[in-house]
C-alpha cells in the first residue's frame, strides 16, 4: 500500500495514448505496451504529483458512485499495481 | 511506353512494353503528371522486355516465366510508391466517405468484397476514397483520398483489366462529385470477416496469426530456413506452384516473431505476402456486427499497414519500432466507432453497414 501523503506521478518518459474507454502506455524496454481500463485509466490520470491517494479516491468515489472505503482501498491496489511496474512514481 | 506518377507526394517513373505498363497507368491514371522542373528526383522502375530483368534504380530483377510480367511490375510499382510514403500509414482497406462528411475504412483480407462494398455505398450516394491503399494521416487523424481504379471482378464492361480485375474509375461512372478530392475525419472503422469469426477471435488477433506467403522457388530453401529458425513460427503449410512455392504460416505473437520475421519478408525473394484472417467469407450467411475495442482495431490496422517495410520511409520515421507505429494508429482512432461486420449476403451486408455508419447522417 502506498503511503497515504504520497503524492504518485505518472513517469513521463513513456509513450502513451489516451483512447477514452482505454489508456495504453508502451513500455519500450519491456517491449509491451500496458492496456489501463476505465477505474485504473482514471486514477492514472488523476495522478499528476498533486493529490494523495485519499483525494484521489475522492474524485473516484464522485465519478463512479462507489463507496468510499472500496474507492480508497481500489486506488491504492492501482496505484500499488503501476508503481510495482514503473508507470508511477511516490 | 513511359508514364510518370505522383502517389502522396511519391515520384514513380514507370517504363515498359505498352502491354504491361498499360494496364497499370489505367489503374492510376489519376496519378498520371508530366515531369515538372521543381519535382524531387523520383524512383525509376523499368521493364527491360529484351533482358526480361526489372530495374528498380537500387536493384533488378530477373522476372519469373510463369508470372505474369504485369503483375511483377506492378508489385515493383507499388513498392517504389509506399516506400517512399512517410506521412501517411497506408492501410490496406478501402474507404469511402458518408454523405456527413465522416470517413469509413473498410478493412478486409481479399475475398470479403470490400472493392465491391464500396463500389455499392458510392452507388448509394457515399463518395469514394479509396478501394485498396487508404491513407491515414495519424497526426490529423484524417484518411486522404488514393483515387486508383476500383478493382471488380466481373461487370466491368470495357473498363481496363489489372490482374484479372476490371478496373472501374468511380468519377467516370457517378460523376467526378463520386470521388472524394480532400481528406476527411476518420470517424469509422470497419473490420469485415466470415461469420465464422467470433468477435472473441477476432480479439484474439494480438496473440495469434497466419500468413500466406508466395515466395520465388529459387530460393525458397533460404527462406524455409529462416522460418524453421524463428521462435512463434510454425509452417503449417507448403506447396509448389511453377516457379513459386506457397507457404502457409502460424504465427504466435507471444513469441514476438515479427521483428525477426520482418528482415525476411521483405526479402526480393517473396512475390506475395497476405495476411490470412480465418476462413473465406459465404455470400449466403445472415450479416451481423459487434462493437471493437479501439486498442484491436489498432491491432488489426496496424497488420494491414501496406508502408511498413523496414527500409521504407515510414519506418525510418518510426525507427523501426512497430510498437510506436501501434500506438499511433491507437491514437487515430479516439472518437472513431469501431466494428467487427461478420459479412453474409451482399444487400443485407450493404444495409447493416449503412446503418452503423450512415444513420446519424439521415437522424
Amino acid at each position: 500500500m502506498p503511503q497515504t501523503d504520497c503524492k504518485p506521478v505518472a513517469d513521463g518518459s513513456y509513450q502513451s495514448r489516451d483512447l477514452e474507454e482505454e489508456f495504453l502506455i508502451y513500455d519500450s524496454n519491456g517491449d509491451q505496451v500496458h492496456v489501463l481500463n476505465g477505474t485504473a485509466r482514471a486514477i492514472f490520470l488523476l495522478c499528476d504529483g498533486t493529490r494523495r491517494p485519499v483525494e484521489i479516491a475522492e474524485v473516484i468515489v464522485k465519478r463512479f458512485e462507489v463507496e468510499p472505503e472500496q474507492a480508497l482501498a481500489d486506488v491504492n491496489e492501482t496505484l500499488d499495481q503501476l508503481v510495482e511496474i514503473g508507470l508511477l512514481r511516490i | 511506353m513511359h508514364q510518370r506518377f505522383r502517389v502522396l507526394g511519391s515520384v514513380v517513373d514507370l517504363s515498359g512494353p505498352e502491354q504491361a505498363v498499360a494496364p497499370i497507368a489505367a489503374t492510376y491514371a489519376r496519378f498520371a503528371t508530366d515531369a515538372a522542373p521543381d519535382d524531387a528526383p523520383g524512383r525509376t522502375i523499368a521493364l527491360d522486355p529484351e533482358s526480361g530483368e526489372i530495374h528498380t534504380g537500387s536493384a533488378s530483377f530477373q522476372l519469373l516465366p510463369d508470372l505474369p510480367p504485369t503483375l511483377q511490375l506492378y508489385q515493383q510499382f507499388l513498392f517504389a510508391i509506399v516506400d517512399q510514403v512517410d506521412r501517411y500509414v497506408i492501410l490496406h482497406a478501402a474507404a469511402v466517405e458518408t454523405p456527413a462528411g465522416e470517413g469509413v475504412v473498410i478493412a478486409a483480407p481479399s475475398g470479403h468484397g470490400k472493392s465491391s462494398l464500396a463500389q455499392e455505398l458510392v452507388r448509394r450516394g457515399y463518395r469514394f476514397l479509396s478501394d485498396d491503399y487508404s491513407p491515414l494521416d495519424p497526426v490529423g487523424a484524417t484518411i486522404a483520398p488514393y483515387p486508383r481504379t476500383i478493382g471488380v471482378v466481373s461487370g466491368g464492361g470495357s473498363a481496363p483489366v489489372l490482374l484479372g480485375k476490371a478496373q472501374i474509375d468511380p468519377g467516370l461512372i457517378r460523376g467526378e462529385d463520386a470521388v472524394a478530392c480532400d481528406p476527411v475525419p476518420l470517424r469509422h472503422v470497419l473490420l469485415l470477416t466470415s461469420a465464422k469469426t467470433s468477435p472473441e477471435e477476432l480479439q484474439a488477433w494480438d496473440r495469434h496469426m497466419d500468413l500466406k506467403i508466395t515466395c520465388d522457388s529459387r530460393h525458397a530453401a533460404r527462406v524455409e530456413t529462416a522460418f524453421l529458425q524463428t521462435p512463434g513460427v510454425t509452417i503449417v503449410s507448403r506447396q509448389t506452384a511453377g516457379s513459386c512455392v506457397v507457404y502457409r504460416l502460424s504465427l504466435d505473437a507471444r513469441l514476438h516473431p515479427g521483428r525477426k520475421l520482418a528482415p525476411v519478408l521483405e526479402d526480393p525473394a517473396m512475390i506475395l505476402v497476405e495476411k490470412v484472417w480465418g476462413d473465406p467469407p459465404r455470400f449466403d450467411a445472415t450479416p451481423a456486427a459487434y462493437t471493437v475495442p479501439r486498442r484491436v482495431a489498432a491491432a488489426v490496422l496496424g497488420r494491414e499497414v501496406v508502408n511498413r517495410r523496414l527500409g521504407g520511409a515510414l519506418m525510418k520515421r518510426y525507427k523501426a519500432d512497430t510498437t510506436l507505429l501501434y500506438l499511433d494508429i491507437s491514437g487515430a482512432l479516439k472518437g472513431v466507432r469501431c466494428h467487427q461486420v461478420q459479412v453474409g449476403r451482399f444487400d443485407e451486408t450493404v444495409a447493416l453497414i449503412d446503418s452503423l455508419v450512415g444513420l446519424t447522417d439521415r437522424v
